[in-house]
């Protein structure tokens, strides 16, 4: 479970969390969604231990990011916007390293470049990967620690239909073996009827809930910076 | 469930860290230049005229590290800390943490780039002009190019922007090449710092390239320090030269690991 | 009974002796020697100490050791023409107030030649003796001993037999190799000196020529005073703990030797100190501490020497004038010239031929070999290094490197050095 209370973040003058809070619980696939600049992806490195909260606190299966830091990030897996790697390193090279960070077998380094479609790739430096390949590579050192929480931001930009498509089912089994999975998005067609709950993200918080099966229908102009508000099914 | 998640231990990150570090750098062209450098600079002592080769390959060394080793274990360090900014939301969401991971990078850069200086005595030596004096000459560039590429990685933690964190390296260097001499040298002559020589010395002692320069000219090549009139430090320092080069390099070393470590951690909040 | 005897001492390669000693034999030969005999010693050690008083060829064959007494001299020369040679001379007495020495000389031409002397305090004392030819001599002292070397320019060395007196410490009993007192005339050549107090000493000896010596591993190579028109040729000082100090004489020569690597903290490749009208050419002074310092000497000529690797090449002290300063090469030295000022009672030129300077422009329009603009060399530490001694530790320094490299282009007011108006280029020709 992520369990984050009053986040305030600003950078400068510029406020971009005002008091941000959600919890959210294992079992399920959330969805976060906002406008650009909503703060969105800064919620997220707050909740990953990327950025330090200038109030507020968040707490990972139950370990406090701030007094148990290693504890929590051991229980988090978190798959950054837009990834990239050392480029000089190799698929597996690359991969093997992050089985060592979080401890994982090497054994199981074939096993999640199988998975993810990036085997074949094992030797190639991953400067040279397409923007597609990239993605699913990271998805694979993702994967790797089988952590109880699961973060994404933007988890499916450059990849292709079917990998998206695996993306998900991929997730909702994760949450079937009681994970809890946590995912800021843009692409609300693709989530639409297959997310058990959303989270609105405006102006630094958290602002309300859209239902599941209607996500389109409740944001036609997502993407864009001006919001209807008259569409909004409201948390209250 | 939650209780099956480790937590790797220091060392075997450390370890994955200076693994990934030379793996990566097999590939860096700074790395190539560095050994080509190295190679070259090495070489050159046979060239010495007259059958001096034990006696001038220190010299030839001095030059070597100073001209042209420092800047390139700088560069080394900079491209190692560059070539992670792509990675850095990856490397600093590990429960391990920076320090494990910084301290195996920090390692595999002294491997590197001390390991390849120590290469500058080989083809001497090889050629039968191996000493104690080369010895200490090439220990000394193994130090001063460590220290060099652990600056190169601090500033290129701070510096992200790879013309600009080129641009501060080679500032940095030029610094340590010529603007501390050159500042040393305008206060000389200073009522103040006659008074007070100790600090003056004490500046220069601190620039790991002056402490080099004055390892090899005058514990190395025993160059007569021409003025024993000179204070006590300035003393101490003569006798001790290789000495305070090794302590002169390893406090660097630690305060380089130190700005690179905060300026890793400065990215949580870029 | 001698006939058998010297048969039997034949047939066994060595001397047999009943009833006397072998020394007690060969001083009865000595003694029964008549002028210009020759005395063949036989292999075998005969005990000293020995006097010559007449003039003898006293000729030793290989293993004939000739054994001092540690009390006094092994063998005194008292008589002119007297030659010895193919010893090995071991054991004289310590004194250095009695002038103790393997071979003591007072006679004049007298020849010592292809001797070996250890274990004595000075190897071969030539006192008030003209004309003496000492050659091929191998003179073992008892190792070299740098420590509390004095600086000659600080406190200077003494002329006199007194002076050795002087002794830093017991242990530092030790003599000269060869030790020339108030003579004149002599050839020195060819002899091997290591390991003694000074190599050779010079003291009011004149008219000397000194050629093909190696001297290496003791205090003073050359320890030189109040000794005039003397030549030294092709000799080798290495790896002495002072080098070779010259002062208060005149008219000598210096061609083709080797000062190299005297490189303790108060060592001179050469040091002259009121040295005038003296010619040096054609050395090589290498890889010392200071390769060769001028100090109030007039009128000398230093021409096509090579003067490289030193910490400090050349320190002309501005007492020093009218020298003359042409084609000699300065190259790898960390200090090239020092000076206490802009030294222009010198000339760095003559006859439009400067010196090779490392690092000058080269700039040759007409390409005669001869650059078209003056080199400056400067010594940027010049007035500094009596105020703040701590200067000198940015020799070599990159950023003083930088600076003297702008002066060499740029002329930048009030920087002691020198000038060179026509610098020589490298060529083939180049010392």
């Amino acid at each position: 479970m992520i369990l984050a209370l009053d986040l305030r973040k600003s950078f400068g003058k510029r406020r971009v969390l005002t008091g941000l809070t959600l919890e959210v619980q294992p079992g399920a696939v959330t969805l976060v969604v906002g406008a650009n600049g909503a703060g969105k992806t800064t919620a997220l490195r707050l909740i990953a231990g990327l950025s330090r909260p200038d109030a507020g606190t968040v707490s990972i299966a139950g370990r406090d990011l701030a007094r148990q830091r290693r504890d929590a990030l051991a229980m988090l897996s978190f798959l950054p916007q837009a990834p990239r790697f050392h480029p000089r390193l190799t698929v597996r090279q690359t991969t093997e390293f992050y089985a060592r960070l979080r401890g994982r077998p090497l054994a199981q380094v074939p096993v999640a470049l199988d998975e993810w479609g990036v085997r074949e790739f094992e030797d190639v430096p991953t400067g040279k990967l397409s923007g597609g390949l990239r993605q699913r590579l990271a998805l694979a050192i993702f994967a790797l620690p089988d952590a109880p929480v699961l973060l994404l931001d933007e988890p499916g930009l450059s990849l292709d239909p079917v990998w998206r498509e695996r993306l998900q089912q991929f997730l909702h089994k994760q949450a079937a073996r009681g994970r809890t999975v946590l995912v800021a998005t843009h692409l609300l067609g693709e989530w639409e009827g297959r997310v058990d709950r959303c989270l609105l993200v405006e102006e630094g918080r958290v602002s309300g809930e859209l239902p599941p099966d209607r996500l389109r229908e409740s944001f036609p102009e997502l993407g864009g910076t001006e919001f209807s508000r008259a569409r909004l099914q409201t948390c209250a | 469930m939650n209780s099956a998640v480790a937590i790797p231990a220091f060392a075997d990150v450390a370890g994955a860290a200076l693994r990934r570090e030379w793996v990566s750098h097999r590939l860096n062209r700074f790395l190539h230049a560095h050994l080509l450098l190295i190679l070259a600079a090495g070489l050159l002592p046979l060239l010495t005229p007259d059958g001096g080769l034990a006696s001038g390959a220190a010299w030839w060394l001095l030059h070597a590290v100073l001209y042209a080793v420092s800047l390139s274990a700088l560069l080394l360090g900079l491209s190692s800390a560059h070539a992670e900014s792509e990675e850095f939301v990856w490397l600093l969401g590990q429960p391990a943490g920076i320090g494990p991971w910084l301290a195996g990078k920090v390692f595999g850069l002294i491997a590197l780039a001390g390991g390849s200086a120590l290469l500058l005595g080989l083809p001497v030596t090889l050629m039968g002009g191996g000493s104690g004096a080369l010895l200490l000459a090439a220990i000394g560039a193994a130090e001063v190019a460590s220290l060099c590429a652990l600056i190169g990685l601090a500033i290129g933690f701070w510096v992200r922007d790879s013309v600009r964190g080129l641009i501060a390296a080679i500032a940095m260097w030029l610094l340590l090449l010529f603007g501390v001499d050159l500042l040393l040298l305008a206060t000389a002559g200073a009522p103040w710092v006659q008074q007070n020589p100790d600090l003056w010395v004490a500046a220069l002692m601190f620039n790991p390239l002056d402490a080099y320069r004055v390892t090899i000219l005058f514990a190395v090549e025993n160059s007569a320090f021409g003025s024993l009139q000179a204070g006590r430090l300035t003393a101490w320092w003569i006798a001790h030269a290789g000495l305070w080069l090794g302590l002169a390099t390893l406090t660097g070393g630690v305060l380089a690991w130190v700005a690179s470590w905060c300026g890793a951690r400065r990215r949580l909040d870029g | 009974m001698k006939f058998p005897l010297n048969l039997l001492s034949g047939l066994l390669g060595t001397t047999i002796v009943f009833g006397g000693s072998a020394g007690d034999d060969l001083r009865a030969r000595l003694a029964g020697a008549t002028p210009g005999e020759r005395i063949v010693v036989q292999p075998g050690v005969y005990e000293g100490p020995f006097t010559i008083e007449k003039p003898v060829h006293l000729l030793g064959e290989p293993g004939a050791i000739l054994q001092g007494d540690h009390q006094t001299y092994i063998i005194a020369v008292r008589s002119a023409d007297v030659e010895i040679a193919g010893f090995t001379l071991r054991g004289s007495g310590r004194a250095l107030g009695k002038d103790d020495a393997a071979i003591h000389i007072t006679g004049a031409r007298a020849i010592i030649r292809d001797n070996r002397i250890l274990d004595s305090l000075h190897g071969i004392y030539v006192r008030r003796a003209d004309d003496c030819r000492i050659a091929e001599n191998t003179i073992i002292g008892d190792g070299i001993s740098s420590d509390r070397v004095a600086d000659p320019t600080l406190s200077p060395l003494k002329p006199g037999e007194a002076e050795l007196c002087d002794v830093d410490s017991l242990q530092d009993r030790r003599g000269n190799g060869i030790h020339l007192w108030n003579s004149r005339g002599h050839v020195i050549e060819g002899n091997h000196i290591e390991g003694t107090r000074d190599g050779i000493y010079f003291s009011f000896a004149d008219a000397t020529m000194v050629r093909r010596n190696t001297i290496v591993q003791v205090r003073y190579g050359l320890h030189y005073m109040y000794s005039d028109d003397n030549t030294f040729e092709e000799n080798t000082f290495s790896g002495n703990g002072a080098g070779s100090a010259l002062m208060y004489s005149k008219g000598i020569v210096l061609r083709r030797n080797r000062f190299h690597a005297n490189r303790s903290h108060r060592a001179y490749g050469i040091l002259f100190q009121s040295v005038d009208n003296t010619i040096v050419e054609g050395n090589e002074i290498d890889g010392n501490t200071l390769g060769f310092y001028l100090e109030n000497s007039n009128d000398v000529v230093v021409r096509d020497n090579r003067i490289v690797r030193n910490y400090v090449g050349l320190r002309v002290s501005d007492s020093t004038s009218g020298s003359t300063f042409v084609g000699n090469r300065f190259s790898g030295n960390v200090h090239a010239v020092e000076t206490t000022g802009f030294n222009q009672a010198n000339r760095w030129s003559a006859e439009g031929r400067g010196n090779y300077w490392e690092g000058a422009l080269s700039l040759d329009l007409n390409r005669d070999g001869v650059g078209d603009v003056p080199h400056r060399e400067s010594d940027l530490f010049g007035q500094w290094r009596r105020t703040f001694p701590e200067i000198g530790l940015l020799s070599a320094a990159p950023g003083e490197r930088l600076l003297r490299f702008v002066h060499s282009r740029i002329a930048l007011p009030g920087v002691p050095g020198i000038t060179d108006p026509h610098p020589l280029l490298a060529t083939k020709d180049t010392p």
